[in-house]
């Protein structure tokens, strides 16, 4: 590189410090930065105070809420796999009226940004989810979950098809004018459909993907490795996937993608907003490292600075 | 709750058996705030590899002066063997100290019962009990005289308050740990007394069954595959008296009847 190339780059980057600006524009969702923690990850939070600055971060999408407690499934209900994990929960959480009651006014007393993700067993529960936490004070947005894998009727059945996206969507957004992020499965032949579905009917965002369907075989036992024999796949193992999911649903829908699957480092959330994504979401990460995702928040806004980024759709390719 | 997540310098890890290691890390506040019982998530990838992709969870062994913490382990599988060839001088990612310990201070006739590598919580608590002066037995059972870790000054001659059983009589008595116990329990004629267990969930069930026909205490610590020991990913579930237990947070040490009581 000549001299004058990197006087230039150097004074290029130092016009941009200062300059980067990390919000979110997810629709009429406006986080401080880009990085959330995902459902399923993060517990309600409380579990990791002291351990991370959730403040610090973009919103945290807490583990996702029924009707009704939930007990989960029977253990096993994880395995390690190479640079992954497989999960079996099965939806364990403590019900909408705990949530309402034990772990809301906690949330709401740190200040955080909280996303809560809902899911039901059929389209009515959605609905009455949504109705039910509409209006409560400390609730940024609903993520619906239409992916779990793990449960007979955690909602993948309508993740799987365009009409039951759309039909748990359209109740959701009846119910509430809190902005709705549809959570899509990878375990779909052909995502686009279910994409528009959601988009159809009234979703702000998307957020994808869910866990990819795997299984693990103990081989001294002679058994699935999980009680539930299949579980859902996370961790770096399922990044391609999910960037490729989100290429192809950027460039198929017109509202904005949220990045899900195998983040744990910023260059991972780099390639993510360079796929179009408009946010994106650490999960596994966290269970491995509790930093992990405000590491991944400081190394984007380096990476910013350093390119002369001045937001996160800069970063995003072309769509066209 | 004074839970840490840090980078830690490995200070020694010794050879203690076949396949057996004793790992010491130097974590001043970590140290400081963990109790016999509590666990630690240690990291054993290497740089940034992704594989394995979990931290591993140990009961934490014993503290040292100068803010030592040690780790006792066995080479299970990949993590382990990848933690096995850690030399001193290299750091470590280290959260803890995580999850419910043993009862430090109990009513009666301490006893402590070790299976296997369940002696490792044990070696904490009992190093607790000798500073304070308090007596206690320890029961401690093997397959082999080999499953035995080399620590300093932890079989020595003159330990009243130890008995070895091992399964092939290699050392000690031969039979059960639990045969021990209940030999013990029945001469204490009625007196109150408390165990405190960690080790293969058959021995850990036969206990708790001593504990109620003596009338005996009990306190078992669980173990159980985990990705982050904090309560979040709800992996460590256990099938307890009233539902699901979560090993990482509710325990790993419960009450007996918490784990094994009916309904």
């Amino acid at each position: 590189m000549s001299a004058r190339m990197a006087l230039y780059l150097k004074a290029r980057r130092f016009l941009a410090l200062g300059n980067v600006d990390l919000t979110a524009r997810i629709g009429p969702l406006l986080l401080k930065n880009p990085v959330m923690l995902a459902s399923g990850t993060c517990g309600y939070g409380m579990e990791l105070w002291g351990l991370v600055d959730l403040a610090s971060l973009g919103a945290i999408v807490v583990k996702g809420i029924s009707l009704e407690a939930r007990p989960g499934n029977p253990p096993p209900r994880i395995i390690e796999t190479p640079c992954g994990l497989l999960n079996a929960i099965g939806l364990e959480n403590v019900g909408v009226e705990a949530f309402l009651e034990e772990k809301l006014p906690w949330l709401r007393g740190k200040g955080l940004d909280v996303i809560v993700n809902i899911l039901g067993t059929t389209p009515e529960d959605y609905g009455r989810l949504a109705e039910r936490l509409d209006g409560e004070e400390g609730i940024l947005a609903l993520e619906v979950n239409i992916s779990c894998p793990n449960v007979k009727e955690g909602g993948v059945s309508f993740g799987k098809t365009p009409e039951g996206a759309y039909e748990v969507t359209r109740r959701v957004r009846e119910a509430t004018d809190l902005p709705v992020i549809v959570k899509l499965t990878p375990n779909v032949g052909d995502i686009a459909p279910i994409a528009r579905a959601a988009e159809d009917g009234g979703a702000d965002a998307l957020s994808l993907i869910n866990t990819v369907l795997g299984m693990a075989i103990d081989i001294e036992a002679r058994c699935p490795a999980l009680k539930n024999v299949f579980g859902g796949l996370s961790g770096p193992a399922i990044k391609p996937v999910a960037l490729r999911m989100v290429w192809e649903v950027v460039r198929t829908v017109g509202i904005p993608v949220i990045g899900v699957g195998g983040i744990t480092t910023w260059q991972d959330a780099v390639e993510f907003f360079m796929a179009g994504a408009k946010a994106i979401q650490v999960g596994t990460g966290t269970l491995v490292e509790p930093g992990c995702a405000k590491k991944v928040l400081d190394g984007i806004r380096d990476f910013m600075q350093q390119k002369g980024y001045g937001s996160i759709e800069e970063m995003a390719i072309s769509v066209s | 709750m004074a839970r840490r997540d840090a980078w830690c310098r490995v200070s020694a890890q010794e050879r203690v058996g076949e396949g057996l290691y004793h790992l010491h890390l130097k974590a001043p506040e970590i140290a400081s705030s963990s109790r016999p019982g509590q666990f630690l998530m240690v990291s054993v990838t290497q740089e940034n590899s992704k594989d394995p992709f979990l931290r591993r969870p140990f009961s934490i062994s014993g503290i040292g002066k100068d803010g030592q913490v040690s780790i006792l382990y066995k080479v299970v599988g990949k993590g382990t063997r990848i933690l096995s060839r850690v030399s001193p001088g290299m750091r470590l990612r280290v959260l803890g100290p995580l999850g419910k310990g043993f009862l430090e201070e109990a009513e009666g006739e301490r006893i402590l019962v070790g299976g296997g590598l369940g002696i490792a919580p044990l070696l904490f608590l009992m190093e607790g009990l000798k500073s304070k002066k308090k007596p206690f037995h320890l029961f401690y059972g093997v397959s082999s005289r080999k499953d035995i870790p080399r620590i300093e000054g932890f079989l020595d001659s003159g330990k009243d308050y130890l008995t070895i059983t091992s399964e092939d009589g290699s050392i000690g008595q031969k039979g059960l740990v639990t045969q021990g116990v209940a030999l013990f329990l029945q001469e204490l004629d009625g007196k109150k007394a408390f165990i405190q267990a960690c080790g293969p969930l058959p021995m850990l069930k036969a206990l708790y069954g001593l504990a109620l026909r003596f009338g005996a205490g009990i306190e078992v610590s669980l173990e159980a595959h985990m990705a982050c020991g904090i309560g979040i990913c709800l992996g460590c579930a256990f099938k307890g008296r009233s539902g699901f237990l979560h090993v990482c947070k509710d325990g790993p040490v419960f009450k007996g009847e918490e784990v094994f009581g009916l309904g």
